[in-house]
């Protein structure tokens, strides 16, 4: 392309599109794109605070027309270029030729299966790695090899170390105290081993950001070798840490675990009060200290849903059993909303594709010719295997295609073996690969099977036609009256109970058995907010729910549909197969304000502890908030689940009188206050 | 044997250690003005209608073979009502329901068998409540027996205000009673629970006699009790029984005030609720005179 066009474009800040087009090979264009952006990164004016970069991530800049994304490898909005008037038609039509001929994420999965992700990825940086021996390492590694990934990636190194002089000099225009200290730390980090606490939060900072904002990984188990004891420097640092990831949307930390709880996992439980994100969970094990559960109920009845509470032993054991060797299974991190992978060696395609089951259901309903229900469910059943094994053909055409096409030179360098084996991240740089596959409307299905063969076939009060005719929009009829009183799933009922079981076990154990050496499935049910988007595209189901309704929330029931209490909730999530859902089978948990009492606080505590024991991944356990009262204020109907606790009395909101409800919505949110 | 239960709630906090399922059976002795569950205190069924969640789509009209819903301009008639149940399987919005369902002891404790992992992790178990549980006392104590024979914990709450032989069978299967403690002075209580209390306390005394233990509970409702000389009273109590192992404060709420509603009676009691700085200053002067724990639940 020619100079003339990219000068235009860098009048206008467009300083990674511009390296992009400047290049020839891919590897070649992905490296210039870099090495261009980072030699224009227009740094925050430094502010005297304890870390350096903050606030927004000014590496990549929002707004262009080609933006850096950690997953989207071309992020591209060719909109922008309409704003640039000095463009001409045929300048603008070439740049957006070129860019359209490469790889966008996901090319190579059907737009049907994109149910919370399509070709997503995220990662955990190997911050540990890092920490302990620098980038210097991955130079020295990328020396060794003599190849167009190695050449490229020793100069986007190189950029990054031009980089990392800005920083130093943007911090040495505003003298204080602080600004010493960083510029102390930044002597060593990145490029140097950490040698200190705070050089090493400085480090997991900056890494954090070049890699573009995904997840922070177990940060206390990061930060301990580091640790002088001082836990109030700690404190402080760690929570400017989580400001900072706060203002730049973070997904994921996670802390704790079996032989690594300690202070700094206390502060980073307590660091987290108040901030939106990092999504921050915690390994719940045997050894956890009584300090640790009482700081992390603490932390959850401050009302912000967090720390999200995760089964160590099952992860491991699941991954163990995936061929995941013991010592990298403990270093099981999430990504992104609650994706497992291992820290710092894993290419994570998350969310690769999903799976539709309420679709797949209502196309058997239209098409089925079965006499009776286990006709009808091998009917199902065979629709979800060919599903899933067309899933599964796609997101491995799209990994080849990333593997060809696709560097990410930042994942590369902050995977722990790439630069060791000279190839990058999508190109076996990374030890595992990874795709989880979203399975969706868990529960509808679950309440269509039941209910499916409580009214057409057990009974036959209705024909599979009739039901058709619900599923067409006739919600007035029969059927849809008939349809409340069968059986929901999460009220620890015996056949939806059954119902749940065989059925995650034929779903799970379908996309498990699609891994392969090179990629490994993973079921996961991580429906975030997804599922109200993914609903409004699924026709009426045979459980009664509308067309265009939400889909369920989570693996557990669908909204409102568990009335008995969150003990029969857990039962009837116990029914399902988490054993082979190792992607994670997410569980929402609505509790009211239970956590006053020691007896209570304990009972909650044992709750989690029981439904480990049995088996459970993971617990997200909210405390009812304002804003869920609200809701079911106005829409009685979507919270019949939701139980009030007062005065050690409870009772179903939405039965209670108007104008107590108005009194509850007024105290509780001078509770929150 | 069979009885009446209107409500199973599993993860119950409040009504005992740790996590248990408390069984609501129907039917009550007493007339506390400010019963919190007067759907509890009738022997038999009833059908409760939530109006706010009525969307007037007169499906219960059109199931029901009694003319009862939406006929001569009234919408809900309960006396021709036989509570066959059609309406509130038609009703697409939950607004009706029949409260009191008819249970064996041995479908009650399958029901609760079901949390018997939760139970153990937490130390909690099963507790009886109502209405007064011991009004139906041969179907509680059978569901105690069987409880106790499937290694639950028991607890059973109580006015008090039975027969000694029920309480005394109730405590053979029983670990724990949760005691009630409503209101000091024989006048003052028949007029506001229709008993003077003496048989309660009687009770009270023979639970001491058998050193069982008990939890003292005190609802605390405003303009009735919440005075310093009932505060002291509720002290000397728990001073007196080495059995009783706390005093629970129970403050007046509201929750009563919808059920009386979906039932079609007025309530005889409405007052304001206790701000919670009144609530720590009562706990407060009950702690001030009594040896043992307060807690308000």
């Amino acid at each position: 392309m020619n100079k003339a066009l990219l000068e235009k474009l860098e009048k206008h800040g467009e300083y990674y599109l511009s390296g992009f087009l400047s290049g020839e090979t891919v590897c070649e264009r992905y490296a210039n794109a870099l090495v261009n952006a980072f030699d224009h990164a227009e740094l925050p004016k430094y502010d005297g605070g304890l870390i350096y970069p903050n606030g927004e991530n000014t590496f990549y800049p929002q707004g262009k027309a080609l933006v850096f994304h950690y997953s989207y490898p071309l992020s591209f909005f060719p909109c922008v270029l309409d704003g640039y008037t000095e463009l001409t038609a045929d300048e603008r039509e070439e740049i957006i030729n070129t860019i359209r001929g490469y790889y966008v994420c996901g090319d190579e999965i059907n737009a049907r299966r994109c149910l919370g992700g399509r070709g997503f990825n995220h990662f955990v940086p190997d911050y540990a790695g890092i920490l302990a021996h620098g980038l210097d390492k991955a130079e020295s590694d990328a020396k060794k090899h003599d190849n167009e990934f190695c050449y490229n990636l020793l100069r986007v190194i190189a950029a990054v170390r031009r980089l990392t002089d800005k920083i130093v000099a943007e911090i040495e225009k505003c003298p204080c105290d602080n600004g010493k200290r960083l510029i102390g730390a930044y002597r060593t980090v990145p490029f140097s081993p950490a040698c200190d606490f705070l050089s090493a939060v400085i480090c997991i900072n900056y890494i954090y950001r070049l890699d573009g904002c995904d997840s922070l990984g177990g940060l206390d188990r990061y930060l301990t070798p580091y640790f002088d004891g001082d836990g109030e420097m700690a404190y402080a640092l760690i929570r400017a840490l989580f400001e900072g990831a706060n203002v730049t949307h973070c997904w994921s930390c996670m802390v704790g675990g079996e032989g690594h709880y300690n202070e700094l996992t206390d502060i980073c439980l307590k660091a987290i009060r108040t901030l939106a994100s990092p999504n921050l969970s915690l390994k719940v094990s045997d050894d956890m200290p009584a300090h640790i559960w009482d700081t992390a109920l603490d932390t959850i009845a401050g009302g912000g849903g967090m720390p999200s509470l995760y089964n160590e032993k099952t992860y491991v054991d699941q991954l163990m059993r995936c061929g995941v060797p013991a010592a990298d299974a403990k270093q099981f991190v999430l990504g992104g909303c609650t994706e497992t992978m291992i820290a710092g060696d894993c290419n994570c395609g998350s969310i690769d594709a999903g799976v539709n089951l309420v679709e797949i259901l209502n196309d058997t309903v239209y098409k089925s010719t079965a006499c009776d229900f286990d006709g009808f469910i091998g009917e199902y059943f065979a629709a979800i295997d060919r599903e899933i094994v067309d899933t599964a053909k796609e997101v491995r055409a799209d990994k080849a295609r990333k593997a060809k096409e696709v560097p990410q030179f930042m994942r590369s360098l902050f995977c722990k073996h790439c630069a060791e084996r000279g190839r990058h991240f999508n190109d076996g740089g990374a030890e595992y690969t990874f795709s989880v596959i979203n399975v969706c409307g868990f529960a509808n299905a679950v309440d269509s099977l039941a209910a499916i063969d409580s009214l057409c076939f057990a009974n036959g009060k209705f024909s599979l036609n009739e039901l058709r005719g619900f599923m067409g929009g006739d919600a007035t009829g029969d059927y849809s009256n008939a349809v409340r009183a069968v059986p929901k799933f999460g009220n620890d009922d015996e056949k939806t109970n059954d119902i749940a079981r065989s059925l995650s076990r034929r779903v799970f154990g379908k996309i498990v058995d699609c891994s392969d050496d090179k990629v490994k499935f993973f079921p996961a049910s991580i429906m975030f907010s997804c599922y109200a988007e993914i609903g409004s595209r699924t026709g009426a189901s045979p459980d009664g729910r509308a067309c265009g309704e939400p889909l369920a929330d989570s693996g557990g029931a669908y909204q409102g549909r568990d009335t008995r209490g969150v003990t029969a909730l857990l039962n009837s999530c116990l029914h399902v197969e988490q054993s082979l859902s190792t992607g994670t089978w997410v569980v929402n948990v609505r509790l009211s304000d239970v956590f006053r009492s020691d007896n209570a606080r304990g009972a909650v505590k044992a709750l989690i502890k029981t439904y480990f024991a049995g088996g459970g991944m993971q617990l997200q356990i909210n405390r009812v908030d304002q804003k869920t009262l609200v809701d079911a204020y106005d829409h009685p109907e979507r919270h019949g689940d939701l139980v009030i606790r007062l005065g050690g009395y409870s009772d179903y909101f939405v039965k209670l009188d108007r104008s107590l409800q108005q009194s509850i919505l007024s105290r509780n949110e001078h509770a929150i206050k | 044997m069979y009885g009446t239960v209107f409500n199973i709630q599993r993860f119950c906090v409040s009504d005992g250690n740790g996590i248990r399922t408390t069984v609501f059976l129907k039917g009550c002795p007493l007339a506390c003005k400010w019963c919190h569950n007067p759907d509890g205190m009738s022997a038999s069924a009833i059908l409760a209608f939530y109006e706010d969640l009525c969307i007037s789509c007169k499906r219960c009209a059109g199931v029901c073979d009694r003319n009862a819903h939406f006929a001569d301009g009234v919408r809900l008639d309960r006396s021709k009502c036989t509570l066959c149940g059609k309406c509130v399987t038609a009703c697409p919005a939950g607004a009706l329901e029949i409260i009191g369902k008819r249970y064996s002891a041995e479908q009650v404790i399958d029901e609760c068998l079901k949390d018997k992992t939760f139970y153990e992790n937490s130390g909690g178990g099963i507790t009886l409540s109502g209405g007064e549980p011991l009004y139906q006392a041969e179907f509680a104590t059978e569901i105690l027996e069987l409880a106790r024979r499937a290694g639950l914990d028991t607890a059973v709450e109580t006015s008090g205000c039975v027969d000694r032989s029920k309480i005394a069978d109730a405590a053979r299967f029983s670990d724990t009673f949760l005691f009630d403690y409503k209101v000091t002075g024989a006048d003052k209580s028949l007029n506001y629970t229709g008993s003077d209390g003496r048989a309660a306390l009687e009770n009270l005394d023979y639970l001491g006699s058998i050193d069982k233990t008990v939890i003292l509970r005190c609802p605390i409702i405003p303009g009735v009790n919440d005075d310093e000389e009932h505060f002291r009273a509720i002290a000397a109590i728990g001073n007196k029984y080495k059995n009783i192992v706390r005093i629970e404060v129970l403050p007046y709420h509201r929750f009563g005030l919808g059920k009386s509603k979906s039932m079609g009676v007025e309530p005889p009691f409405v007052a304001e609720e206790f701000t919670a700085e009144r609530v720590c200053d009562m706990r407060a002067a009950i702690a001030a005179h009594y040896l043992g724990e307060v807690v308000s639940v």
